[in-house]
C-alpha cells in the first residue's frame, strides 16, 4: 500500500512536471458568466414570458450575437432569491435582467442601490407614463425600465349584466356600491359570483387606496394606517364588499383565472394584465367588456382609476454582461415601438411607454370583448391613475393590514383595530 | 554504406540496447506505476465516493426530515381538513380558515426551501397553492387518481416520494420533479414539489461525466440521477448489478465488459432507507485525472534525450575503439611497423598500448629471427666454401705425382704452389670477404691446375680495372662458373676462351664470365638455378645454383647474378654487387 502510493506520488511528480513542462498555455477557469450571453429572470407564462419571447426575437435580428435565455419562476421566488442572493452579496445564478413589481422595487433599490445599474443613459423617464416613474427613479436616476401598466378597469361579463337588467351603460364610471348592488342581481337573477377574493390578498384595498391617491405610507414613507381616511373608508368598503354575498373565496392564481373561466364569477376589478388570462375561455369570446375602475362613494378623492401590479426591468450591475444587458432593453422594452405594437396583439399589453400610445393595435375593436376599444379605453384610464409613493415595504405592511381587516371583519372596532396594527406595522418596518 | 553499417555494428548495439532496454524500462514502470496508482486511485476515490455518499447522505437526510415535518404538520392540521372538506358555516369562517392554512405552512420549515412548491388536493376537489402564482394543468380529480395520490392515500401515515415526468402546475408542466406526498386523514393529500433539477444540485457537484449517482427510494425506484435519461441497455445493467450486489451483500461491485470497467459502489442511506448508488468509469476517470498521451509523449522526449546523450557518450568511447581497430586492420605480411594512437579510456588505452607492445614484441622477435636464420645460412656457407672436395684433392695429387713421375719437376712444383695457395686460401684464411684480387689469384691457381691437368686448350683471360682491385667479393664466388665452363662449354677438347671481365658500373661492381663454347640450351638456363645436382669434380660444396642465393643474402634482391647463352655461341654470365672498398 504504500508503495503504491509511493508509486502514485511518483507519477504525480513526474506528471506535474510534464504538465508544467506542456502547460503554461491552459486557460484559467473563472467564475464569471460568459459574454454575449443574457439571462433573464419574469413570472407568468401567459404574459412576461411571452413578451420577453417576442423580444427576444425582435432582438435577435438586431444583434443575432448575442443569446437570450428567459428563466421562468414564481414571482415569490424571484423576490426571495434576489434578497437572499444580494443580501450575502453572492451572484452565482443571477440573472442580467429581472423583472420586479412595482410595488416592491423600491425596497430593492433603497436597500441595494449599488447592485441596480444606472439605465439613464439608455432611457429617460419622460419616456414613461407618469405614474409608473415614480418608483424607479432614485436621485434622479432611472434605475427600471417600465414595462406593463397596472391600469385597472372591471372585467366582466356584459350577457350576465344584461340578464340582471342592466346596461353596459350602467356600469360606467360606477362607484362600489353601485358596482356591489349589480353584482347582487346578478347573483340572484343568475347564481354566479360577483368576484373573487383571495383571503391572503387584500389587492381590492391597495387599489381602493390609489384611487383616492393614497396608500399605507406617507409621502415621506412613515407608516400611515391609523389615522388613514383612504384606508378607513377602503376597508369599509371591503368590509361591504365581503358582506354583500356576492364574494367567492378563491386562492392563488389557478383559483382566481379558473373561477372566470368557468363561469363562477361575472367581473374581476383588476389590474389590466388579467386579460390575458381572461381570453383563455375561448367559449366566452365576445361576452366580456371592460369598464373604469369602482370609485368609492365615501371619499371624495377617489377616482375611477387606479393601479394594480404592473412591474419594470431591471439590470443588475454585478452581474454578466450588464452592457449586453442594456443593450438588449435599450433596443426592446425602452423604445421598440413595433414590439410594443406587436405585445398588445399578443398578450393584450397597455404599454408604459408614451410613444406607443398611438400605435396601430391600440385602435382595433377587440372582438372578446364584443368589438370595444378596449386599449384605447384603458391608456384613457391610465392617465388618470393618481401617482402614489408606494415606498420600500407595500407587502410587509399588507401582510399586516390582512390580519387587521380579519380582526374588523370579525366585528372589532376598526379604530381600535388600526390603532394596535399602527404600531405593530412601525414596530416591524421601521 | 554496408561496411560503415558493419564497421559500426558495435555502437549501433550498444545504443539500440540501450534505447530498447530505456523504452522497456519506461513501458515496465510506466505500467507498474499506473496500474498500482490506478488501484490507489480506485481505493482513495471508493473511499471519498463514500464520504461523499455520507455527504449527500446527510444532506438529504435533513431534506426528506424537513419534507416529512412539512408534510405532517399540513396533514394534520385541522384547518387543512376543514378546508378540503369545504364546509364552512359562513364566509367570515371559511377566510379565517384560509388564513390559518396559510399560517401553518409559513410557520413551518417550508420557507427555508425556495424551490418547491405546495399543493393540497381533496376528494372533494378543492385545492390549495401556498402562494399560488401558478395554475393546475390537470383536474383536482386527475390529481386525485395518479399514483402518488393513490400511493399516498394508502399508506395513510407515511410519506411517499414519487419522481415524475412533470409536475401538476404550469411551472412544472414540461420538467421532472420530485413529489413528496401524504395523506391528509381521508380527505385528501399534500404534495411538496421540487424540481428534479433542483434536488440534483444536492450531489451533482460530486458527480462528473466519468461517475454517476442514482438514488433510489424505499422500493428501488429511481427517484434522481444527475443523468436524465439511462439508455435501456444501462438501466438493464444497473437492474443486474443491483441484484447481484444484493445477493452478494456487497457494498462495492466491478463490472468488466472488454475494456470497459464500472465501479459500483452502493450504499444505503440511514435512517430513509434510501439507496444511492454510485457509478465510475475508473478508466475515464483515471484518464481524466491522469493523462496517459502527455505520459506516453515524455517516455518518447527522454528516451530520445537518453539515446542522444547515449549517442554522444557511446560515439566518443568507440571512436578510439574504431581507429584501433582500423590500425590492427592495416597490419599484413609485410607490414608489421604499424603502431596504434593511445587514447579514448584507459581501457582502450591499455589495449593499444598492450597491442603496440605486442606489435615491438613481435616485429623484434621477427628481427631476431631473420638475424639468425641468416646467421645460421652465413655459417652454412661458409662451412661448405671451407670445404674441399676430397676426390679433388686426390685428383690434383694424382696430377701431381703424374708429374713428379715424368719428371717435370718445374710444373709439378709450379702446380703444388698453386695447389697450396688455394687451399690456404680456402680453408685456412678464415675471412669470408677477400678482395677482387686475392679472388682472382685464386681463380688463377684453379685454372692453372685444371690447365694442368685436363689440357691447355682453354685460355683463360682476365681484365680487372684497376680500380677494382681492392674491392670485396665473397671468397671463391667466381670459382663455380669457371669450373661450369670449364667441364660443359668445350666438350671433346675444343679450344676456347674464357674471359673475366671486372668493372665498375653505376656505382655497382660488375663482373662478367664469359665463354665462347657451345652455349647452354634454353631449357637447361631455365634449369640452371634449380641445379642440384652435384658433380664428383666439383671443387668445393658451393655450386653454381647457390651462387645467386648466396648474393642475395649478403647484399639483398638487388644483387645476383644474370646468364645469357646461346647455343654454340657460349654463355655469359653476369654477377652484381655492391660497391665495397677497402
Amino acid at each position: 500500500m504504500k508503495l503504491k502510493k509511493l508509486a502514485a506520488l511518483l507519477l504525480a511528480g513526474v506528471m506535474t512536471l510534464g504538465l508544467t513542462a506542456c502547460g503554461g498555455g491552459g486557460g484559467d477557469t473563472t467564475t464569471s458568466k460568459e459574454d454575449n450571453v443574457i439571462t433573464i429572470w419574469a413570472w407568468d407564462e401567459a404574459f412576461n414570458i411571452k413578451a420577453l419571447n417576442v423580444a427576444k426575437e425582435m432582438y435577435e435580428d438586431i444583434n443575432p450575437d448575442v443569446e437570450v435565455k428567459i428563466e421562468n419562476m414564481a414571482q415569490t421566488d424571484i423576490v426571495q432569491k434576489l434578497n437572499t442572493s444580494l443580501a450575502s452579496g453572492t451572484y452565482e445564478g443571477l440573472p442580467e435582467i429581472v423583472l420586479i413589481e412595482d410595488y416592491r422595487i423600491q425596497g430593492f433599490l433603497t436597500g441595494f442601490q449599488n447592485e441596480f445599474a444606472d439605465l439613464s443613459d439608455i432611457a429617460s423617464a419622460s419616456d414613461f407614463v407618469a405614474y409608473k416613474t415614480g418608483v424607479n427613479q432614485i436621485d434622479g436616476k432611472l434605475y427600471g425600465i417600465p414595462f406593463d401598466s397596472g391600469v385597472t378597469a372591471i372585467f366582466y361579463r356584459a350577457d350576465l349584466v344584461e340578464q340582471a337588467g342592466y346596461k353596459k351603460e350602467d356600469m360606467q364610471n360606477i362607484t362600489w356600491d353601485k358596482y356591489i348592488e349589480i353584482g347582487q342581481a346578478v347573483k340572484e337573477k343568475t347564481g354566479v359570483h360577483l368576484l373573487t377574493v383571495d383571503p391572503s390578498d387584500v389587492g381590492q384595498i391597495r387599489m381602493m387606496l390609489q384611487s383616492a391617491g393614497a396608500w399605507y405610507t406617507d409621502e415621506e414613507g412613515n407608516v400611515d394606517v391609523a389615522d388613514n381616511q383612504a384606508l378607513k373608508d377602503a376597508i369599509n368598503t371591503y368590509v361591504k364588499l365581503m358582506k354583500s354575498g356576492v364574494v367567492k373565496e378563491a386562492v392563488g392564481w389557478d383559483q382566481l383565472v379558473g373561477a372566470m373561466n368557468n363561469g363562477e364569477v361575472m367581473s374581476n376589478p383588476t389590474g389590466c394584465w388579467i386579460s390575458p388570462s381572461i381570453k383563455l375561455a375561448d367559449e366566452q369570446s365576445g361576452l366580456w367588456a371592460v369598464a373604469p375602475f369602482p370609485r368609492m362613494a365615501e371619499n371624495p378623492d377617489s377616482v375611477n382609476a387606479s393601479s394594480c401590479g404592473g412591474a419594470g426591468w431591471y439590470v443588475l450591475q454585478n452581474v454578466g454582461d450588464t452592457d449586453a444587458a442594456k443593450d438588449f432593453l435599450k433596443n426592446t422594452f425602452a423604445s421598440n415601438v413595433d414590439l410594443m405594437n406587436q405585445l398588445v396583439e399578443d398578450i393584450d399589453l397597455v404599454s408604459t411607454v408614451n410613444a406607443a400610445a398611438d400605435v396601430e393595435n391600440y385602435k382595433k375593436g377587440i372582438e372578446f370583448y364584443g368589438g370595444q376599444e378596449v386599449f384605447g379605453d384603458l391608456i384613457e384610464w391610465q392617465n388618470n391613475v393618481p401617482v402614489v409613493n408606494y415606498g420600500a415595504n407595500t407587502y410587509r405592511v399588507e401582510d399586516k393590514i390582512e390580519e387587521a381587516v380579519q380582526k374588523i371583519l370579525a366585528g372589532e372596532d376598526m379604530q381600535k383595530v388600526l390603532d394596535e396594527y399602527q404600531k405593530q406595522i412601525e414596530a416591524e418596518v421601521q | 554504406m554496408k561496411k560503415t553499417i558493419y564497421s559500426n555494428n558495435l555502437f549501433i548495439s550498444i545504443i539500440s540496447t540501450v534505447v530498447m532496454g530505456v523504452v522497456c524500462l519506461v513501458i515496465a514502470i510506466g505500467t507498474i506505476t499506473i496500474t498500482s496508482s490506478k488501484e490507489t486511485f480506485l481505493e482513495v476515490f471508493s473511499e471519498s465516493q463514500k464520504k461523499i455518499f455520507d455527504q449527500i447522505d446527510s444532506e438529504f437526510y435533513l431534506f426528506y426530515r424537513d419534507m416529512a415535518e412539512i408534510t405532517e404538520q399540513v396533514s394534520e392540521s385541522a384547518y387543512v381538513k376543514n378546508y378540503l372538506s369545504g364546509e364552512f358555516e359562513n364566509q367570515l369562517e371559511e377566510r379565517n380558515c384560509i388564513l390559518e392554512l396559510k399560517r401553518v405552512i409559513d410557520n413551518s420549515v417550508f420557507g427555508n426551501y425556495l424551490d418547491c412548491s405546495i399543493l393540497l388536493a381533496g376528494k372533494t376537489g378543492r385545492t390549495y397553492m401556498y402562494k399560488g402564482s401558478e395554475m393546475l394543468i390537470m383536474s383536482t380529480d386527475e390529481i386525485m387518481q395518479s399514483g402518488i395520490s393513490l400511493d399516498a392515500m394508502e399508506q395513510a401515515q407515511s410519506m411517499v416520494v414519487s419522481s415524475m415526468e412533470n409536475g401538476f402546475t404550469t411551472m412544472t408542466a414540461h420538467t421532472p420533479v420530485i413529489v413528496f406526498a401524504r395523506a391528509i386523514g381521508d380527505e385528501g393529500v399534500v404534495y411538496v414539489t421540487i424540481h428534479e433539477e433542483k434536488f440534483r444540485e444536492m450531489y451533482s457537484y460530486f458527480t462528473s461525466n466519468t461517475s454517476d449517482i442514482i438514488i433510489f427510494n424505499q422500493s428501488g425506484k429511481i427517484i434522481s440521477s444527475n443523468k436524465s435519461v439511462f439508455s435501456s441497455e444501462e438501466s438493464e445493467e444497473i437492474t443486474k448489478v443491483l441484484k447481484e450486489m444484493e445477493e452478494k451483500k456487497v457494498s462495492h461491485l466491478t463490472v468488466k465488459k472488454g475494456l470497459d470497467i464500472k465501479l459500483y459502489q452502493i450504499q444505503r442511506f440511514q435512517n430513509t432507507g434510501y439507496k444511492i448508488l454510485g457509478i465510475i468509469n475508473p478508466n475515464k476517470a483515471f484518464e481524466e485525472k491522469y493523462n496517459i498521451r502527455i505520459i506516453l509523449l515524455m517516455t518518447v522526449v527522454i528516451t530520445l534525450a537518453v539515446a542522444s546523450v547515449l549517442w554522444r557518450v557511446v560515439r566518443r568511447l568507440t571512436r578510439p575503439l574504431y581507429q584501433l581497430v582500423d590500425t590492427m586492420a592495416r597490419v599484413g605480411e609485410d607490414n608489421l611497423e604499424v603502431y596504434a594512437q593511445e587514447t579514448g579510456t584507459p581501457e582502450i588505452r591499455q589495449l593499444s598500448h598492450t597491442y603496440n607492445n605486442m606489435m615491438q614484441e613481435i616485429n623484434s622477435y621477427i628481427q631476431k629471427i631473420l638475424y639468425v636464420e641468416e646467421e645460421k645460412r652465413k655459417a652454412e656457407i661458409h662451412a661448405l666454401q671451407m670445404q674441399i672436395n676430397p676426390h679433388y684433392i686426390y685428383n690434383t695429387l694424382a696430377s701431381i705425382k703424374f708429374l713428379v713421375w715424368q719428371n717435370d719437376m718445374e710444373k709439378a712444383t709450379k702446380m703444388i704452389d698453386a695447389f697450396v695457395s688455394l687451399l690456404r686460401n680456402t680453408i685456412s684464411d678464415k675471412n669470408k670477404f677477400v678482395t677482387v684480387e686475392q679472388d682472382i689469384r685464386n681463380l688463377q691457381n684453379y685454372v692453372f691446375i685444371n690447365q694442368v691437368r685436363y689440357g691447355e686448350h682453354i685460355k683463360v683471360e682476365y681484365f680487372v680495372a684497376p680500380d677494382c682491385r681492392l674491392c670485396m667479393i665473397p671468397k671463391l664466388i667466381l670459382q663455380p662458373f669457371v669450373e661450369n665452363a670449364f667441364f660443359h662449354a668445350f666438350p671433346e677438347n675444343q679450344n676456347g676462351y674464357i674471359h673475366v671481365f671486372v668493372r665498375k658500373e653505376n656505382s655497382h661492381l660488375k663482373i662478367d664470365i664469359k665463354d665462347n663454347g657451345v652455349g647452354i640450351e634454353r631449357e637447361k638456363v631455365l634449369a640452371f638455378k634449380n641445379n642440384k645436382e652435384l658433380k664428383r669434380e666439383h671443387f668445393n660444396g658451393i655450386g653454381i645454383n647457390n651462387v645467386d642465393d648466396r648474393i642475395k643474402l649478403i647484399y639483398g634482391e638487388k644483387y645476383g647474378i644474370d646468364m645469357e647463352s646461346e647455343e654454340g655461341k657460349g654463355t655469359a654470365i653476369t654477377i652484381l654487387f655492391p660497391l665495397d672498398e677497402v
